[in-house]
């Protein structure tokens, strides 16, 4: 079964497919959280650990040999857990009904058309409007307040290596900084912006990705994504158990919170996911949206959190990843901390600011093109000064927050409207079954 | 896509299709119009009560920080250590469902 109707060929080539899923999907979060989550599970500073793990420091901060393999291995499964198969299955669901309505059944391109099976022509009135509204509530926030933090966290960056101040008018001129390059991006469309951005800042990835994993020791490090993969499969089960366990810090601050995180992105993933998936089966589909991002993912996580963990263990009292994720707890540094570790420091700390700041403004971009899509019925050519509009919206949006505070309120807005969605979603699997089942063969 | 020439922007499928009949079409409760040289086609309800309740919120929050983030604050972390169990299991199906997507007909 193919989305798009039988005949229909795929719009993008895989390379350039993958690197539009990524970008949208995960990039900076992968940035953001690629050192600090192994890092923080590794050596964790209090009684959180997943599993209930072994510690490999003591309390006076000496390292405890014995139990550095156990943690490590812990570290890496539980970090995996997080971004691989769930996140991704989450917005391959959205995805996949976004798309088989849209390119199948012939409905406008908005999430209220996934709801027809379950509630008829009435998604056309009210009751879409609802669904509609609340999608473009959580990716404008979203966005607006990942904006915001983003721009904070690019600054500490800048700050950290090249000693540049850290004040609101340089967090200001960043968001004006990115809106602008987004905004010539979405005036490029699809295929002149997001889909060149996305392949820029996959380029850089991977340069990155490869340079840690040479500096870091390429054996060791591929040995440990072999132990991931291991790990991960041996442990997904007990840690996806929801019931009867007693390792509350991390199941509710961490793994609810991520799905929580996940699922109200979902929306904007998702609709960008579909937007550029036509002509895929759906095997190759679900097969290419759930299991090769996940299999990067805990390549990406075993590469830079074990060169974390590496330094860790190397020293464990002058490590600038332990000072500035267990002793000061600074994630917007880790990742700059974890690459002083590494040779050239100064020029990888530059690509990574410089990767920051374009997986932003991929994300703000294509989170422009799915909110106009959506505020315009589904109309996936509407003008292009609407466009812009959303996406300077955006930008002033995160500007005034930032100023003014409450970053940090509305972001756990957003979050918390992970809740209904997860509703949404399992209507929307039911919703997908419908749909499947009425294809012709 | 957006280059599309079809009038929806959205080409019609391919190949034998199971096309849902509704009398509804893209755009009929669209506003089309031109301020200055912008045009602009929005949908109508979704794009004004979307716009005002983000203008609305980012009013309440820069009016009253304290508040909004003593209230969020409290919100999110009580949702995820209460319904913890809720999203776990939920993910673990979005899980199974896809891969039992994949190795079906």
């Amino acid at each position: 079964m193919r989305l798009g109707g039988k005949e229909s060929t795929p719009d993008y080539s895989y390379a350039g497919w993958f690197a539009m899923l990524f970008a949208a999907g995960m990039g900076i979060g992968l940035m953001f959280f690629g050192v600090l989550e192994p890092a923080y599970y590794f050596a964790t500073p209090w009684g959180d650990e997943p599993l209930g793990t072994v510690r490999p420091f003591a309390e006076d901060g000496a390292l405890i040999e014995a139990n550095v393999e156990e943690a490590r291995r812990m570290a890496l499964a539980a970090t995996s857990y997080h971004w691989a198969l769930h996140p991704w299955a989450i917005y391959a669901v959205v995805a996949l009904a976004l798309a088989l309505f849209t390119y199948n059944k012939g409905l406008p391109l908005t999430i209220r058309s996934a709801f027809y099976p379950i509630f008829g022509d009435r998604v056309w009135g009210w009751w879409g409007h609802v669904i509609d509204t609340l999608a473009v509530f959580a990716t404008l926030f979203g966005l607006a307040t990942s904006l915001g933090f983003g721009a904070q966290q690019a600054n500490a960056g800048m700050n950290y290596v090249y000693g540049l101040p850290n004040t609101t008018t340089v967090q200001v001129i960043l968001i004006v900084a990115i809106t602008a390059i987004a905004l010539i991006s979405v005036l490029r469309g699809l295929d002149g912006g997001v889909k060149v951005l996305s392949e820029i800042n996959m380029g850089l990835a991977l340069l990155l990705l490869l340079f840690v994993l040479f500096a870091a020791g390429a054996a060791s490090i591929l040995t440990e994504f072999g132990k991931g993969l291991v790990a991960y499969a041996r442990e997904v089960v007990p840690l996806s158990t929801p019931f009867g366990r007693e390792d509350d810090g991390y199941r509710q601050d961490w793994t609810a919170f991520y799905w929580a995180w996940w699922i109200s992105w979902s929306p904007f993933v998702g609709m960008f996911i579909a937007r550029v998936s036509r002509g895929r089966t759906v095997r190759e589909f679900i097969t290419c949206v759930l299991i090769i991002p996940s299999l990067v993912c805990i390549l990406w996580m075993a590469v830079f959190g074990g060169a974390a963990i590496n330094d860790m263990i190397a020293n464990p009292d002058t490590s600038a990843v332990k000072a500035n994720v267990i002793d000061a707890y600074a994630p917007e540094l880790s990742l700059f901390a974890m690459l002083e570790s590494l040779p050239l420091a100064a020029i990888t700390s530059t690509i990574g600011v410089i990767l920051v700041v374009v997986f932003f403004v991929t994300s703000s971009d294509s989170g422009s093109l799915v909110i106009d899509t959506i505020t315009a019925g589904g109309k996936v050519d509407a003008p292009v000064p609407q466009r812009v509009f959303w996406c300077t919206f955006e930008g002033l949006v995160a500007i005034a927050l930032l100023i003014g505070g409450g970053l940090g309120a509305l972001q756990a807005m957003v979050i918390s409207t992970g809740l209904p969605f997860t509703i949404v979603l399992l209507l929307i699997c039911y919703a997908i079954i419908r749909g499947l089942m009425s294809e012709p063969r | 896509m957006s280059d599309s020439t079809d009038p929806q922007g959205i080409p019609a499928p391919e190949g034998d299709s199971d096309l849902i009949e509704t009398d509804y079409e893209i755009g009929q409760d669209n506003v089309e119009g031109r301020v200055g040289p912008f045009g602009f086609d929005i949908h109508n309800p979704v794009f004004m009560i979307s716009g005002l309740t983000v203008v609305a919120f980012v009013a309440y929050a820069l009016a009253a920080p304290q508040q909004a983030a003593d209230f969020f604050g409290w919100l999110r972390p009580a949702l995820t250590s209460t319904f913890d169990w809720f999203f776990l299991s939920a993910a673990n199906f979005f899980v199974i469902f896809c891969l039992l997507l994949i190795v079906s007909p």
